[in-house]
């Protein structure tokens, strides 16, 4: 499952509060099946990014996430323990639920996915309200992305 | 001498899989270096062309990145432990409430 019914609440929760800035954060999960599950919320330093030098990065946190760079430490650390990078969310705020060209660039490094095996979810915040959420996972056949089927909120 | 290095599942690709490498150099610098020497996959995924740090890749020496540090010139000592981490990013289109 890519997010339990309980962690997608979180999710969504967490969607929410953060309007008018995007979320973001990972699952990471270890097992076979994936019964050892931690849903990790990260912060965003887009606006801290942008502010401190808005021309390499020109937007901030109410179109684009940056995932804390500490928050990545403590993944890469977690990697170490056996969890792996499951799924990795973000919100959009009043826009839809869609892996946006930004996004797909993000996720590729030379062209080949950086976490092929994890699971992208998108949701949709429009006025403070999550109203839709989809998923994405890397085909290799196609060598692009492609929705994958998510319980709606 | 023996830094231990952590490669997370991004650059694994480049490192046949190897989540830890050993690594005996004096700074970060030489520590690419190094790990590039073993590695040719890795070149052009940490650093680009001039040997600058990609500026989506994060590289930390024990829990302090290395911009807080000396950057590349950052010295290391035995037991060390260097994590290169590559950015997680993205976002929606260019302005709220568009779409690309």
């Amino acid at each position: 499952m890519i997010l339990t019914p309980e962690e997608l609440v979180q999710v969504q929760a967490q969607a929410a509060a953060e309007y008018p800035s995007e979320c973001c954060g990972v699952l990471l999960a270890r097992g076979e099946p994936a019964s050892d599950r931690l849903l990790m919320r990260c912060r965003n330093v887009q606006n801290e990014l942008h502010a401190k030098d808005p021309v390499r990065h020109p937007r901030d946190a109410r179109t684009a996430y940056f995932i804390d760079p500490k928050d990545l430490l403590t993944i890469g650390r977690r990697e170490g323990e056996g969890y792996r990078v499951a799924t990795i969310y973000h919100s959009h705020i009043d826009t839809g639920a869609y892996f946006s060209a930004t996004d797909r660039q993000n996720a590729l490094i030379n062209g080949e996915p950086a976490y092929p095996d994890a699971v992208y979810v998108v949701l949709s915040v429009v006025e403070r309200r999550v109203v839709d959420a989809a998923a994405f996972v890397w085909d290799p056949s196609a060598h692009d992305f492609a929705p994958t089927e998510l319980q709606k909120p | 001498m023996s830094i231990q290095v952590y490669i997370p599942t991004p650059f694994r690709r480049a490192t046949r899989n190897a989540d830890r490498v050993a690594v005996d150099a004096p700074d970060v610098r030489a520590l690419l270096d190094d790990l590039e020497g073993q590695f040719g996959a890795l070149k052009g995924l940490v650093r680009n062309e001039q040997g600058e740090v990609h500026h989506h890749v994060n590289i930390y020496v024990n829990n302090e990145a290395i911009e807080a540090l000396q950057g590349l010139d950052t010295t290391l000592k035995d037991g060390d432990e260097v994590s290169i981490i590559p950015a997680l990013a993205g976002g929606g289109p260019a302005r709220a409430g568009g779409r690309g």
